[in-house]
């Protein structure tokens, strides 16, 4: 079984004249432990993809399920649950929360669940990603890589069903960019980790272990 | 082990206590609206509270005394059945015994009349209607006790117990003698209001007598005198229960009680209708100043609660994306107005008391101006602990409402729309101006940038305004000469 299957997925804004349509028809399969890059111009179409299959938005029709469950007709707070306990995110922007400190930011979506983090755990991905000198300082004093990092060890830290990365390296430079690929290569390898990362960069979409294509809301290829 | 609420307890109240220690100029202009809110309901309740009181305690002085049914000429027979009743409590009596000659100058039809009370009638039924009590009742033939008004007509400046005053005096048989007397104490009473017919329990058995004997002569001042000088010199027709009947009761059920119970008719009971009317209307000026409060203290409060969510959406965004709920994002909001409002209320209710001292005996004067009530009306600021507890509870509550909408903004925010967020706008009209864009301009267009906010923002300004206008209205007063000179 597919971690990830989405099936005939479809996101259309507007009516009629104006009719926008983001994502026309997009089914895909994703096995556990895949490295999956889904590349796409501007306005392909990736950016929806992927918050139709990370629970962040509703498909107008077509079906999502992560792990053998069905997520397309959840209610908001049923998918705010449900992605807290099996989708980790890292974002372009890191997204940490300005006023936790690292540590706190890591565990934060654990905690949010009720859970108490595998402290072991955490330990363990916190000492992988550099980050054991730099546990309680606070996200104004990281650099962007650093940041980064963090939000890979979050996402990684709840041990989600996946973790989805909208252009990790988009506000990296390129010597930052390479060693944060390298970091999400090796955590995949490492935890068994489905990872789906969406870019417009052939060149970053390289490093996974599958790429898919995206254009006009539909798969090329 | 924690259970699962208390982890994300403890992780909500994280953010909010971080979230506080960084926006602390924020969260000090709330706590300041809070305060503002819980002063003004300090010093309203408070005035409202003092007003009734001192009212209260007014209307009882006029009185002259708490009891509320009264027999004049009663046989101690009478006096038992009576007493064994259920609804009847504090039997006692009092007795007029004689009329002090103290002065020409009284008006034919107003007496000083000497009267002498048991100690049930004393203790229960007269101390609570008079004031400044020094010293002690008569006990001796020869002691008396004298109000002030009494001592001043007898011209005496400085009352000194234990002082010798001759008193000429008629008793009810006609005799008259000339006694010293010793004073044991005093006492202010308020008998007498000048331009009224004095009316008072104090002299009641007086009265009774005057009126049963078809004079129109009232008793205006009192000398009280002890029981052995009434068994010496007093008679029947002087002698009067009084006590307390159960005032559930009307007075047709009270009288048709008492002529059951002694057969024969003569009861007077009083004060058993009630009248709520007059203590109402005056409270109606603090409750509508209070709900004024209540409208301008939401306006405020869900102004700046708003605009900091508002400030904030970007971090709902991303803890929505994160996985907190409806409920955690709303607790988050919730939490911090709660913490605002657990420091500005008792603030504000300790500088409200400040306030409330200092301005509530001016206010009082300023709405009881000429009121009838001559010098029995006080202007105390009572201080009682329902000030506290209305004030807690209401701007609590003002605290709570106002931020409903806010925490369902931040609660209900699209994870997708947050984490792009920059403040919503209702309608941004198209502007070109050559030259630059001048500063005044770009200032006031801002203002009214979001229609909405605009309306909100000055409606609470106009609130604050009126409530302003209306307590220094009502503190200061009318001016009553002013208004004289101009009819």
């Amino acid at each position: 079984m597919s971690i990830l299957a989405a099936r005939e997925l479809k996101k259309y804004y507007g009516q009629e004249d104006n009719l926008t349509k983001a994502l026309d028809g997009v089914s895909l399969d994703i096995e556990q432990g895949e490295f999956v890059a889904i590349i796409g111009a501007s306005g392909s179409g990736k950016s929806t993809l992927l918050n139709m299959i990370s629970g962040l938005d509703i498909p107008t029709s077509g079906a999502v399920a992560i792990d053998g469950q069905e997520i397309d007709h959840l209610s908001p707070d049923e998918l705010t649950v449900f992605r807290r306990k099996n989708i980790g995110f890292i974002f372009q922007n890191y997204n940490l929360i300005p006023v936790l400190n690292v540590l706190e930011n890591i565990t934060l979506p654990i905690e949010l669940d009720g859970k108490e983090p595998d402290q072991q755990f955490v330990k363990e991905i916190v000492e992988l990603l550099g980050l054991k000198e730099k546990m309680y300082k606070m996200p104004s004093q990281l650099s962007g890589g650093q940041q980064q990092r963090v939000a890979i060890a979050r996402a990684l830290a709840s041990k989600p069903s996946i973790i989805l990365a909208d252009e990790p390296t988009g506000n990296l430079d390129s010597e930052t960019s390479e060693e944060v690929l390298r970091l999400l290569q090796m955590t995949s390898k490492k935890y068994h980790q489905t990872i789906v990362m969406i870019t417009h960069d052939p060149h970053i979409a390289e490093k996974a272990d599958r790429m898919i294509r995206i254009g006009d809301g539909k798969i090329i290829a | 082990m924690q259970t699962k609420k208390q982890v994300q307890q403890k992780a909500i109240e994280r953010l909010v206590w971080r979230n506080i220690s960084k926006n602390r100029t924020r969260n000090l202009v709330l706590v300041l609206a809070v305060m503002l809110v819980a002063v003004l309901m300090t010093v309203m309740f408070g005035a409202g509270i003092s007003v009734a009181e001192n009212m209260q305690q007014a209307d009882l002085r006029m009185k002259g005394s708490t009891a509320n049914a009264f027999l004049v000429s009663a046989t101690s027979e009478d006096m038992e059945k009576i007493a064994d009743l259920e609804e009847v409590s504090e039997m006692g009596w009092q007795q007029f015994v004689a009329v002090a000659d103290i002065d020409e100058e009284i008006a034919n039809k107003h007496q000083v009349v000497m009267t002498a009370y048991d100690q049930t009638e004393w203790e229960k039924h007269i101390l609570p209607t008079v004031s400044n009590v020094t010293g002690s009742y008569p006990q001796d033939e020869n002691e008396v006790m004298l109000s002030e008004w009494t001592l001043d007509k007898l011209g005496i400046d400085q009352a000194e117990i234990g002082m010798t005053i001759p008193i000429r005096f008629t008793t009810l048989a006609g005799e008259t003698t000339e006694q010293d007397f010793i004073l044991t104490g005093y006492y202010k009473d308020y008998i007498y209001t000048p331009g009224s017919t004095p009316n008072s329990g104090n002299t009641m058995s007086a009265n009774q007598f005057y009126f049963n004997q078809g004079s129109s002569q009232r008793a205006a001042g009192n000398i009280v005198v002890s029981g052995e000088f009434a068994e010496t010199y007093g008679s029947s027709e002087g002698f009067m229960a009084s006590w307390l009947i159960d005032n559930r009761l009307d007075a047709n059920e009270a009288l048709e009680l008492m002529y059951q119970t002694i057969g024969k008719h003569g009861v007077t009971v009083i004060g058993l209708t009630k009248d709520l009317a007059r203590s109402l209307s005056v409270a109606m000026l603090p409750i509508a100043c209070i709900i004024l409060i209540m409208i301008s203290g939401y306006l405020l409060i869900y102004n700046v609660v708003n605009i900091s969510v508002l400030q904030e959406m970007h971090m709902y965004g991303q803890l929505k994306t994160l996985g907190a709920t409806t409920k955690q994002l709303r607790g988050i909001v919730r939490k911090q107005a709660n913490l605002v409002a657990l420091i500005g209320i008792p603030l504000g209710m300790a500088v409200g008391t400040v306030f409330a001292v200092i301005v509530i005996p001016g206010f009082l004067q300023g709405i009881m101006e000429g009121n009838g009530y001559g010098d029995a009306l006080g202007f105390e600021v009572k201080i009682s602990p329902l000030i506290y507890i209305f004030t807690a509870v209401f701007a609590y509550f003002t605290v709570s409402v106002s931020c409903r909408k806010p925490s369902r903004m931040a609660a209900k925010v699209s994870p997708v729309e947050a984490l792009k967020f920059v403040e919503g706008t209702d309608k941004v009209k198209e502007h070109h101006s050559s030259g630059g864009g001048k500063l005044y301009r770009m200032a006031y267009r801002n203002v009214f940038r979001s229609k909405k906010r605009a309306m909100v923002t000055l409606a609470s300004l106009f609130f604050g305004l009126l409530i302003y206008l209306v307590v220094s209205t009502c503190t200061y007063g009318v001016d009553y000469s002013e208004k004289y000179r101009r009819e």
